[in-house]
């Protein structure tokens, strides 16, 4: 482990930490959980001159259920505590996607923040928050702005935050009755990002029609992407075995893959379909209130 | 697990004494290779080729020079003239060009430790830094500045054997480092007499063994006494010491070499390393102890591969399922010609494709092929792990060919117990075993009929199981005259005056459990206390010259050593007390850590006293008895060494290489979703046979190590090369080791073949366990996708390609 030098501040506070950045934002970078960006640096494929550590600051360390009946996740939150949470049924899918992102160690200290920010396009929280259509509160010295999620993706590894931008929570909104969420990844083996990876939400009346639906794909595109086609297709149907074939065909048109070691483009454009078909039977199911394990692929 | 831990009365061997090694190892106080710290410590950081194919133009130190704390550079156009190229050769010269052997057709490129005009993979060293912070040398990487002029790249062998292929050593004509015939029997005939011909072709793909502990080379020199003294994480303490004389030849230099203890090899330590001879070098020209650890990203371009090869197969049946003869034409992808045991290692591939079946018509052709990758080099069960992938895999095509059921065809096909010692169609003797048997007991405890069934219903209702079925031998203890490995094992055992027992041993341990197993031979057969049995390894002047840790030769001829000289020590304690006692030697016997009057064992002496008039009341010893308790053996491989076996290649390129063959039957049942391509193993059971075994536990231990690196072989690990020749597995993020999450529990039995061949009839324990996961599953994946018709002829089976498989097949339906 030999990165090159650099300078570490530790923020206690967040005024702390948008002062650091007013000065050093250009030259540094946000120390989260670290399991991205110390590997980075022990490669020196990163060599920041300045870490700036938020480890300490308790207000982004919260969950906590807003006025409107939704969530907001602060940034720093691990992705062991998104996996120990007694979420709602609804919200099942954050659980699903938790405990499988890496080790107990990676979990223990990555973030959701950090994660998001990363902007890792095989990893788990984007399709996540994707298909939940949360919104990202981001501070710098300037001020504060909130985001939908999209708009933060732009590029691999790339964000739309400024440098001297913190992404402060995730909020994620309100959640209607009979809601049913789920998320499948199918990895290479435990504790590897995704080959491919779907989020499912989705609401269906008493009568059995599709309010509504969220679909993030993970994986298949160099952001997590959204599959808006396949939603189009879903929402105010009947939810109909053949219109699931159908949105299923749609999800791996929609996505854009590249061939790279976990696989070709085609066996990537398989796997996402199939695995947005299973989690959407899943989330269907738990929108039932059934127990249903979103179990491995 | 039982926990003795004396020696009186009950015998240790066979028993599961609890290891002596764990503590230590477990609870973080060992001391390894890169713990040492020594005064005036420099560190040394290598700059590697970033191309996998250039001419090196300019290697520019001087920015690199001037960073603060740097200290030392050197490139390959400034190394002095003492260094010499590396071999593998004792001889510092070309295998088996001393016996004037013409198959195989080796050749040799001068590789020394740095690059000089070319470079030939990502990964070949180019330049060293010395600094006086491991921080600092890594600094000072990022300011060399190097020239390279790209050259096209060979990164397969059908390329490379291409006839317009560009060349990696151009002296040669072409991209061929090795051609290896061997034959016997009358194969024209065979196939002619056939009812039936299969061809297929069987790939495995390149991996690796990724020790927990990376290499480690630490070098002192004393200029005062000319004396270079290296700590290495090596296999091969002696081998090591002699590669080190012969790469750097200063007059009357010294060398030792030290092996502490060290965090697993797989082969990958076996190797000849350029660390090893640069490091030493550097400390000689900085006249400082210079320590080089390697990274993990190092360790995958750095350290030798192994694996990748091409199966060109064919074989001739009979309608019955009798298989009159094989054929097997081999492209193995070498990489780079650097002296690690690669070549060797694809030889012993060639040898033992016929496998645990007799077959007497046999004809192999081997080409090892250069490409632009790092060296392949040995790999846990050398070679023998790629025959018995290949044959193994073959054996189910052919079953398939035939509509016959695949267990049936090996049955059919099996040596049978009463034909040991059976001598092979390539020149070994297989010392002993049950085929048939090991295999029954496999099929049955897997519940194979059951299975069988269930596949039945579930193909019904669009569900994939598979049974797939191996065995496969993993010969061990090589031996090879005119190389380090020429089949003897020394021990130097010692008694001290107080009575406890010293053994020094030629080779080392790399997780093994040496020490343990010495303490339990010698406790059995001399009467001390296990924990009076001290083991000491890996240092090549204290201990006895030989050639290293592999190829299980501490279980075949190493017990075998320790074995004869506690014999010898304990007739000398015999006869100093017999003379001490005023008896004959007839007239007492050495019995729980004493010698007794047989008729009055009250009349008796300790060891303690008995080493005391050896050491100190020497006068009393009888005549022509040295002073002193010690005893120096050099046990040789008896079942290679038999007049009637060849010992160097004959006209069709057989001889004998293995002394003893271990084998296990296995049954791996798998589910296959075929919209994914994922692959689940419900069940593994393995019947092992690896003769007597001295300690149960640590059998089973070293077997499920091996098992997972196995399983790694057959679904996880593979070292992917992109056309430009960039590696693209440089860590653990992108090489796939199986964690305790992927592997499963095993069924595994034991069988006890004594081997007729060594005093304790031991084989070498657990290698089979990563031998048998990559056909088995190959065979138990492509078994549950009989329905569909897909081919699977390359491991890993990764879900990417068994759907691709699967398509595949679609389509040419
Ligand atoms: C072995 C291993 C396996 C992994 N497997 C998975 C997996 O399966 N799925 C998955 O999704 N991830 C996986 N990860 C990545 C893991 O989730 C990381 O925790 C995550 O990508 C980054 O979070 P972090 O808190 O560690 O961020 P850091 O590494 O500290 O930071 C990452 C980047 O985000 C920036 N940043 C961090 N926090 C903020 C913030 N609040 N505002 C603005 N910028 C910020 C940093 O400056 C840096 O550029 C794995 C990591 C490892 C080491």
């Amino acid at each position: 482990m030999f990165p090159a030098r650099f300078n570490y501040y530790r923020a206690e506070s967040l005024p702390e930490v948008l002062d650091l950045l007013a000065r050093h934002g250009s030259e540094g970078k946000i120390l989260a959980g670290g399991q991205s960006v110390i590997p980075l640096m022990k490669l020196r494929l990163a060599s920041p001159a300045v870490l700036i550590d938020i480890n300490r600051v308790r207000e982004l360390q919260a969950i906590a259920g807003d006025e409107r009946g939704g969530l907001r996740i602060g940034a720093l939150t691990r992705h062991h505590h998104m996996e120990i949470k007694k979420w709602p049924r609804s919200l099942a899918l954050l659980m699903d996607a938790a405990r499988d992102i890496g080790d107990p160690q990676v979990r223990n200290l990555g973030t959701v923040g950090g994660a998001l920010a990363e902007v890792d396009p095989a990893g788990d929280w984007g399709p996540v928050m994707l298909s939940l259509g949360a919104r990202v509160r981001a501070v710098s010295p300037k001020g504060e702005r909130t985001l939908p999620i999209d708009e933060l993706f732009v590029d691999a590894f790339t964000t739309c935050l400024a440098e001297d931008e913190l992404l402060r929570e995730v909020e994620i909104p309100p959640l209607s009755d009979g809601t049913g969420t789920a998320y499948l990844k199918m990895e290479r083996k435990a504790g590897d990002f995704a080959i491919a990876s779907a989020a499912v939400r989705v609401n269906r009346s008493p009568d059995g029609r599709c309010q509504d639906v969220g679909i993030g794909l993970g994986g298949v595109g160099l952001v997590p992407l959204r599959a808006r086609g396949a939603e189009d297709l879903l929402r105010g149907s009947n939810l109909e075995e053949e219109l699931i074939r159908e949105a299923e065909e749609s999800v791996r048109k929609e996505c854009e893959p590249l061939a790279d070691i976990r696989g070709s483009v085609e066996f990537k454009r398989q796997v996402v379909g199939v695995l947005f078909r299973r989690a959407l039977k899943i989330a269907l199911r738990r929108a039932q209130g059934e127990e249903v394990e979103a179990g491995h692929v | 697990m039982a926990d003795v831990i004396t020696g009186n009365g009950k015998k240790l061997v066979g028993t599961s004494v609890r290891r002596k090694e764990d503590p230590d190892v477990l609870l973080g106080r060992e001391t390894y290779t890169a713990d040492l710290k020594l005064p005036g410590m420099v560190y040394a950081a290598i700059f590697r080729s970033p191309y996998a194919h250039a001419l090196l133009k300019r290697v520019d130190l001087r920015r690199a020079l001037a960073l603060p704390g740097v200290i030392f550079g050197i490139t390959g156009d400034s190394l002095p003239d003492f260094l010499k190229p590396m071999s593998l050769s004792p001889y510092r010269n070309v295998e088996w060009a001393e016996l004037k052997v013409k198959n195989p057709q080796m050749n040799y490129f001068p590789h020394v430790c740095l690059a000089r005009e070319r470079v030939r993979f990502v990964g070949e060293p180019v330049a060293a830094v010395v600094a006086t912070d491991p921080y600092v040398a890594e600094d000072a990487l990022e300011l060399i500045e190097a020239e390279f002029d790209p050259l096209p790249v060979v990164t397969s062998v059908e390329q490379a054997l291409q006839p317009d292929a560009p060349l990696l050593y151009e002296e040669w004509g072409d991209n061929v480092q090795l051609r290896f015939k061997v034959s016997g029997g009358d194969v024209e005939r065979a196939f002619r007499e056939a009812d039936l011909v299969v061809k297929e072709t069987v790939i495995s793909s390149r991996y690796t063994g990724t020790p927990m502990e990376p290499r480690v080379v630490i070098g002192r020199y004393s200029a005062e006494e000319n004396y270079l003294e290296v700590w290495d994480t090596t296999q091969r303490t002696h081998s090591v010491s002699m590669f080190v004389r012969n790469s750097i030849d200063l007059p009357d230099l010294q060398v030792r070499v030290i092996t502490l203890r060290v965090g697993g090899g797989f082969g990958q330590k076996r190797g000849f390393y350029s660390e090893e001879v640069l490091i030493p070098l550097l400390s000689i020209l900085t006249h400082r102890p210079v320590k080089w650890v390697e990274t993990r990203s190092e360790h995958m371009v750095g350290t030798s591969h192994g694996r990748q090869q091409v199966h060109q197969m064919e074989a001739a049946v009979k309608r019955d399922g009798t298989v009159l003869a094989l054929r097997d034409r081999i492209l193995a992808d070498l990489g780079v010609a650097y002296p690690t045991s690669g070549t060797i290692s694809v030889m012993t591939t060639l040898m033992f494709i016929p496998g645990a079946y007799r077959i007497q018509n046999y004809e192999g052709e081997l080409l090892g092929v250069n490409t632009n990758k790092t060296v392949y080099g040995s790999h846990r069960a050398f070679g023998k792990a790629d025959a018995a992938y290949a044959i193994e895999r073959f054996m189910d095509v052919i079953a398939q060919e035939l509509g016959m059921d695949p267990a049936e065809l090996r049955l059919k096909n099996f040596i049978q117990p009463h034909e040991f010692p059976y001598l092979c169609v390539t020149g070994s003797r297989y010392d002993s075993g049950n085929y048939p048997q090991a295999f029954q007991d496999a099929l049955k405890r897997a519940g194979n009929e059951k299975w069988r069934e269930e596949q039945k219903r579930g193909w019904q209702q669009g569900r994939y199981l598979g049974i797939g079925v191996s065995l496969v031998i993993e010969p061990n203890s090589a031996s090879k005259v005119a190389t380090y490995n020429a089949g003897h094992y020394g021990v130097r055992m010692q008694m001290d005056p107080t009575g406890g027992v010293t053994v020094f041993c030629a080779g080392n341990d790399e997780g093994q459990g040496h020490g343990t197993a010495i303490g339990q031979l010698v406790a059995d057969e001399l009467g001390v206390e296990f924990d009076r049995v001290h083991t000491v390894e890996g240092d090549s002047l204290l201990c006895p010259f030989g050639s290293g840790s592999y190829s299980a030769r501490f279980a075949v001829v190493g017990t075998s050593a320790v074995i004869m000289a506690s014999r010898r020590l304990k007739e000398k304690l015999v006869r100093i007390a017999a003379q001490v006692l005023g008896v004959g030697v007839e007239e007492v016997r050495a019995e729980g850590g004493a010698v007794e009057v047989l008729k009055d064992p009250s009349r008796r002496l300790s060891y303690q006293q008995i080493a005391q008039v050896a050491y100190f009341e020497v006068l009393r010893l009888p005549a022509g008895v040295e002073p002193g308790l010690e005893v120096l053996y050099y046990y040789i491989d008896s079942n290679l060494q038999a007049a009637d076996l060849r010992k160097v290649p004959d006209e069709r390129g057989r001889y004998a290489v293995y002394s003893t063959f271990p084998y296990a039957a296995n049954v791996a049942v798998v589910e296959v979703d075929v919209e994914t391509g994922r692959v689940r193993l419900l069940e593994y059971v393995s019947t092992d046979d690896c003769g007597r075994m001295i300690n149960p536990a640590e059998v089973v231990s070293q077997y499920m190590g091996a098992f997972a690196h196995g399983l790694g072989g057959a679904f996880y690990e593979e070292l992917v090369y992109d056309e430009g020749g960039q590696p693209l597995a440089q860590n653990f993020k992108d090489y796939l080791v199986p964690t305790a999450l992927e592997v499963p529990r095993v069924k595994l039995a034991h069988m006890e073949t004594p081997n007729p061949f060594t005093p304790g009839g031991f084989k070498g324990a657990s290698e089979t366990g990563a031998v048998g996961p990559t056909p088995t599953i190959a065979n138990a994946v492509e078994d549950a996708l009989r329905p569909l018709g897909v081919k699977l002829r390359r491991i890993p089976i990764t879900p990417a390609i068994v759907w691709e498989a699967i398509q595949k097949a679609k389509g040419l339906k």
